[in-house]
């Protein structure tokens, strides 16, 4: 069963959340999907972005979302009182909060031990009123495409035109003769040339702070680059790889072209 | 024997000729006429490339070699790559006015400008971004420039532009054109800034 009576979380917000797939193992866990006495308590404080929660708790877009109430109190650390404001209830599966939260929160999780085993707490603390419209997987959006492109995605084969939304894990193919271009939220501008594979091994991005991240690899084929905001706000945020290198960016323009190895 | 040498000599051209089995990083020259720099890292070594068309090619046990490259491969080896890259991003920014929700005449022809890029651009999309000064405290900030990007928005919804295509950021006092102390008024720095990409 899944529901959602949360409002749009439409600013920063801090949520702590607990191991749901431990959690989902637990007999205790009663019918309805209420979780009332949990095993394992790993904690983590999740500084949330603008926009982030929006997505993530819109339960239009994230059927998966989740929440749950407090039910007492315990002692809290120093970060943990300063999310504390207003609490929602939501509800949600368990796994998907975790995997979300890792794409979406760009290394700011910390992870704590030993929080009170007998309750989840989730607490958000609303502020500002920008409402963030992507979705929250997206990464970019394909501008340019010719001949052959195709994104391989949680092992679908996906054709690309302008248009497409490309997501973190997406790994972009070329045919012969074919080319792609791709614009990310922070601006930065990639293309790809022919029989090119990239993967987008992690993309993060704060448009109120700019922080983020990003990580490419080329597995082979030529890929050109326009590095965007996040280089230039955090050039160590930047990574791109081959096979054989590690790259650091720092704000500028170039092409990779990574040797075909079978390996 | 002749034969052995005549089948030598064609194994030799015939490697020649084949790509390179090796990655290489080639640093082009910024929009601007500058060149950033990318650090290549291997298992083995590091080097810096700083130099518009300078290349750092990497043999498989690591070994990093530099060169420079002419700048006609933008024309040859890499004509196709680079011209599948998309259209930079154009910006456009709009001066906060609190007290009036028309359109001036400059606005409208900043709409106009907009909607000619919208025109010309396969799949845009539209970031607005609130920025304030730096009177006020940080959070309030983020809020005031969160409603600066939203009223914008709704502006040029108004306009015709559909929703979806927009994007709001609230950007606060991070980001000055004009740098000043904390809280310094500075209209100049009070403005929502429109892209497109």
């Amino acid at each position: 069963m899944i529901f959602c009576d949360a409002r749009r979380i439409e600013g920063p917000a801090c949520i702590l959340i607990i191991d749901f797939d431990a959690a989902a193992g637990s007999p205790d866990r009663e019918p309805d999907g209420v979780f009332s006495i949990f095993r394992k308590q790993v904690g983590a404080l999740v500084s949330m972005v603008y926009g982030v929660g929006e997505q993530f708790f819109d339960y239009k877009l994230h059927p998966a979302a989740l929440v749950w109430p407090e039910t007492g109190t315990g002692s809290r650390t120093a970060d943990e009182q300063q999310c504390l404001g207003q609490k929602l209830r939501v509800r949600a599966n368990a796994g998907s909060l975790v995997d979300h939260i890792r794409n979406l929160t760009m290394g700011t999780v910390m992870w704590k031990s030993n929080i009170d085993p007998l309750r989840m707490l989730v607490t958000a603390l609303i502020a500002g009123t920008t409402a963030c419209a992507w979705a929250a997987d997206e990464a970019g959006t394909v501008k340019t495409a010719r001949g052959t492109v195709t994104v391989e995605r949680q092992g679908s084969k996906l054709p690309v035109a302008p248009g497409f939304k490309v997501q973190a894990a997406d790994r972009v193919t070329t045919g012969p003769d074919s080319a792609v271009g791709i614009t990310l939220r922070d601006q930065t501008m990639l293309s790809a040339g022919a029989n090119a594979s990239l993967t987008l091994d992690k993309y993060a991005f704060n448009p109120s702070t700019h922080e983020g991240a990003l990580e490419a690899s080329v597995r082979r084929g030529s890929l050109a680059v326009i590095s965007g905001k996040l280089a230039k706000s955090s050039p160590d945020a930047v990574r791109f790889r081959t096979s054989t290198v590690t790259l650091g960016v720092r704000g500028t323009k170039f092409v990779i072209e990574a040797a075909d190895r079978d390996e | 024997m002749n034969l052995a040498i005549v089948g030598v000599a064609a194994l030799i051209i015939w490697l020649q000729s084949e790509p390179p089995k090796q990655d290489r990083i080639v640093l082009l020259p910024d929009a601007d006429g500058g060149s950033g720099a990318v650090v290549v890292r291997s298992a083995t070594g590091e080097q810096l490339i700083n130099q518009a068309y300078q290349s750092a090619q990497v043999g498989r046990d690591g070994a990093i070699s530099l060169r420079q490259e002419d700048a006609a491969v933008q024309q040859t080896r890499y004509q196709e790559v680079l011209k599948a890259l998309p259209l930079p991003p154009v910006s456009f920014t709009v001066y906060f006015h609190l007290d009036t929700a028309d359109l001036t005449a400059e606005s409208q022809a900043i709409v106009n400008s907009m909607k000619a890029e919208l025109g010309r651009r396969p799949a845009p999309e539209i970031q607005v971004v609130g920025h304030t000064d730096r009177l006020g405290s940080n959070e309030d900030n983020d809020v005031l420039s969160g409603r600066r990007a939203q009223t914008v928005k709704e502006l040029l919804v108004n306009t015709g532009i559909s929703a979806d295509q927009i994007v709001t950021s609230a950007r606060g006092e991070r980001e000055p054109v004009i740098p000043t102390a904390d809280e310094v008024a500075e209209p100049r720095n009070r403005r929502v800034v429109i892209s497109i990409q």
